[in-house]
């Protein structure tokens, strides 16, 4: 992906309330996220099952994978592995097989997401035939582009109203094993 | 007769005022105007095909385990929500936002029966504890403070709550949270349903769909049969508009793409409530293209007046109007119909090119047809106007009754009481001593020939107002052709029908354009002096539309250059600053020409006035049905033409003539307010 596209998506997401940072891979991620959450006093992080495995120094605060909503429903954070990152918005693109992979972006009031810049593509139109084919197989899809936010109270931007307050958005140059 | 509460109309002022700006900033890098043309045709194409759409739809959906049901009306709708819900033994449903579920009155129903019904979204949640009913589309609370917002979550907590925002905000995630772990059942609207793969779409920017979606087991999708898309890059144009047009975001937080249930049952109830019908009729159809992002409410100047409680019965404004007549039958909209300035704006910002205004003058005459006309507006427009004899009859008669309704300025004498409310913010003109008719035979408007010049020959249509009202614009407008080289011919005739077609009196106003249109020679340019009539006559047939001409474009376009070289340095020497009549700019995109005229002949004097187009509130007997509305808008504009400070106003409309004249005087505001003709004679003779 070129430059240009990477720094269009980063101003996008930071335009819309989202934080991004880069890193040059997994493991200056992962220590950024031991030193966020440990700033953040965060202790308990619900995560897509997917990126357990790349960050085995994180799994004493990632919470055991969950059958129970209200079990999620106590976490302090979400993290999550975007499928997509789409430039022209900002907006990071999430595929579930099922409601559990929704919960981290759902829940919590901080989210957390990942990133690879191999999947930044220019619009949404570039990916519109590959989400098809997903929901025709039944699959659920989430555009996201900053925080929950609301207007509803003499429409002044009050964050964090349902979904997550902050989304901070990991982006790993290269892309995904 | 309406109120307009200061405080909801400072909101939506200033509401107003943010979204144009967030809106540009949005649009910016894109071609608005083929983006809305690329979407109206998907909107058309889906509803051409809406039985084969949605045949697929359901086939597909069903395919991935929703349970589609088709619901004929509200009644329907709302009893297989409740079977659903008793089905699977629920008794407490969250709910995010859905307008057709406000349509069908759900929630109602759904108490009466015993569940507990909680709205999730914030402003919906907030009305719902106030026992109210959304007063717009996208900001449902929007009539609301803050304070008010406290007050009735104290109410409903029990305890004294302060009114900062984001305290409001935070007690609000808590208690819908714990709703929506403990609801049965989640119901959502869709922004649109994808046929080929069986998905729906919502916006959100609170992400309470995604909660209500997710987490009850039960989630049931409720929405109407026009959202059909035939694929996902259709939806993608619609996506690119909807948050633009709606909030002037780029994007909402959360786009959610819902193909099937994972691990809930779901349903998709799609309900018709008439738009079956509504898709087979040839006039009102383009009405199911809305798409529901609220473009036309924000930029209407009523709506901006009294919000969405009066304007309304559910759907509101002016697409709510014709919504309404179709889903709620014609006599919920037979008041809201009367509340259209036929201004034209919402045609230039909505998303899917619905002739909104049109089709309100198309309702009008729908109602009149099938409900009856009022005696009073029968008795103007039928035998009135359209009898021309006694038009130009009664205005002799008032002419010659003039000497006795005059006050010293020329205005008429106050009306007796009952009348005072048409004339409290605006002095009434009198019919002229003399009709332009009368005038144009002692003058020699009609024969003055330049020398040198090549005379070329017009016709001159001034319509009504200037003929019986103001003769002194069409005299000017006629020695401003004059010299510059051409031949002015009159056409003696009153009214061009558009005040009958406005009020659905169709068949009395096409009636009158045919009596005008007799007088036409087929050869000329026809020059007329009123946006409004101009439109009217554009309405003849394109060989005629073509033939017409607004005075001012006329002058622009064809003799800018005489103009310059008539007068190469003299400027007005008095300050000025024009108004942008309604038709002008939004029907007639006119305007333009009168602007750059008037900066080109005033040079440094000429002062650009704030909210140029906003409207003064005339629109003809709009400011007879209702003149507190008419009111409040003239005062917005008086206040910004003693902002500027300018000694003379400028206008291309005699409608607008009358009623800023009017409302000056009232407001003894001293201030010039002339026709561009009246200007450019003052210029050149």
């Amino acid at each position: 992906m070129s430059e240009q596209t990477i720094r269009k998506f980063t101003e996008r997401a930071g335009s819309l309330g989202a934080r991004v940072f880069q890193f040059t891979n997994l493991s200056e991620a992962e220590n950024f996220l031991s030193k966020f959450f440990k700033e953040r006093d965060i202790k308990s992080v619900l995560v897509q099952k997917k990126l357990e495995k790349n960050f085995p120094a994180l799994n004493q605060i990632f919470q055991p994978p969950v059958l129970d909503f209200a079990e999620a429903e106590k976490a302090q954070a979400g993290f999550m592995l975007a499928d997509f990152g789409i430039a022209d918005t900002g907006t990071i693109v999430q595929f579930y097989e099922n409601d559990l992979e929704k919960l981290p972006g759902i829940l919590p009031l901080v989210c957390l997401s990942l990133v690879f810049s191999e999947k930044i593509v220019e619009s949404a139109e570039a990916i519109s035939g590959f989400i098809s084919r997903h929901l025709a197989q039944g699959k659920q899809v989430a555009l996201i582009s900053g925080p929950s936010r609301t207007a509803d109270i003499e429409c002044k931007q009050e964050i964090g109203v349902h979904g997550p307050a902050e989304l901070i958005i990991i982006l790993i140059e290269g892309k995904s094993d | 007769m309406k109120k307009i509460d200061p405080y909801l109309k400072a909101v939506l002022d200033n509401f107003t005022t943010n979204y144009f700006a967030s809106r540009d900033r949005a649009f910016s890098g894109l071609d608005f105007e083929s983006l809305r043309q690329e979407l109206a045709e998907i909107r058309e194409q889906s509803l051409e095909r809406n039985q084969e759409l949605l045949n697929q739809f359901i086939a597909q959906a069903e395919k991935l385990g929703s349970k589609v049901i088709l619901a004929k009306d509200s009644e329907e709708a709302n009893q297989n929500a409740l079977n659903i819900l008793k089905k699977h033994r629920i008794n407490k449903l969250v709910k995010s936002k859905s307008m057709v579920s406000e349509e069908t009155r759900l929630n109602d129903f759904l108490i009466e029966n015993g569940i507990e019904v909680r709205e999730t979204d914030l402003g919906e949640w907030i009305i719902q504890l106030d026992k109210e009913h959304p007063t717009h589309m996208v900001l449902p609370a929007i009539h609301l403070t803050r304070k008010d917002v406290a007050k009735i979550f104290s109410k409903k907590l029990g305890r004294e709550i302060t009114d900062d925002p984001a305290l409001l905000v935070r007690i609000a995630r808590e208690q819908l949270r714990k709703d929506i772990f403990e609801a049965g059942a989640g119901l959502t609207g869709a922004n649109a349903l994808i046929a080929d793969t069986g998905a729906m779409m919502m916006v959100t920017n609170e992400g309470n769909g995604r909660l209500v979606s997710t987490i009850p087991p039960v989630h049931i999708v409720f929405t109407s049969i026009e959202k059909l898309y035939a694929n996902l890059s259709q939806v993608f144009v619609l996506l690119k508009m909807l948050p633009r047009n709606a909030t002037g975001q780029v994007i909402t937080s959360y786009v959610s793409l819902i193909a099937g249930p994972h691990n809930q049952a779901q349903y998709i109830i799609l309900v018709d409530n008439h738009r079956s019908e509504l898709m087979a009729d040839s006039v009102f159809k383009p009405v199911l293209r809305c798409i529901k992002c609220s473009a036309c409410l924000n930029i209407c100047p009523v709506y901006r007046l009294l919000g969405g409680k009066q304007y309304s019965h559910i759907y509101m404004g002016g697409i709510g109007t014709l919504l309404t007549a179709w889903i709620h039958g014609l006599e919920q909209s037979k008041d809201l119909a009367g509340l259209c300035l036929n201004c034209h704006r919402c045609d230039e910002i909505c998303a899917v090119k619905i002739p909104i205004a049109d089709l309100i003058i198309a309702l009008r005459e729908k109602l009149n047809l099938e409900l009856g006309k009022p005696v009073f507006k029968e008795m103007i427009f039928d035998l009135v106007i359209a009898h021309q004899n006694l038009h130009q009859t009664l205005f002799k008669m008032a002419r010659t009754a003039r000497p006795l309704l005059k006050t010293k300025d020329n205005f008429a004498r106050k009306l007796p009481a009952p009348f005072g409310k048409y004339e409290r913010f605006r002095a009434l003109p009198l019919p002229a001593e003399k009709s332009l008719t009368e005038l144009w035979k002692t003058q020699s408007a009609s024969t003055i020939k330049e020398q040198g010049l090549e005379v070329k020959k017009l016709q001159l249509y001034p319509g009504c107002l200037v003929e019986h009202f103001y003769p002194e614009i069409g005299i000017d407008a006629a020695k401003v052709l004059n010299r510059l080289g051409y031949q002015v011919d009159l056409i003696e005739a009153g009214c061009c029908g558009f005040p009958a077609l406005n009020a659905g009196f169709r068949e009395a106003g096409e009636g009158v354009l045919a009596q005008l249109m007799k007088k036409i020679k087929a050869e000329n340019t026809i020059i007329t002096l009123c946006p409004t009539c101009t439109l009217m006559l554009k309405r003849a047939g394109e060989k005629l539309s073509a033939q017409v001409f607004p005075f001012n474009k006329f002058i622009f376009e064809k003799e800018l250059g005489s103009i310059q070289n008539f007068v190469p340095d003299k400027k007005l020497n008095k300050t000025i600053c024009y108004h942008e009549s309604c038709h002008q700019k939004h029907s007639l995109k006119a305007n333009e020409a009168s602007l750059e005229l008037l900066k080109i002949l005033a040079g440094e004097n000429f002062i650009a006035l704030k909210n140029a187009d906003s409207c003064c509130g005339f629109a003809g007997s709009f400011s007879l049905d209702h003149p507190e509305i008419s009111e409040a808008l003239a005062m917005d504009k008086i206040y910004s033409i003693r902002e500027s400070g300018a000694e003379v106003l400028a206008l291309d409309c005699p409608g607008c003539l009358l009623q800023i004249k009017g409302a000056c005087y009232n407001s003894g505001l001293k201030i010039q307010v002339l026709h561009l003709a009246q200007v450019l004679a003052s210029y050149l003779l």
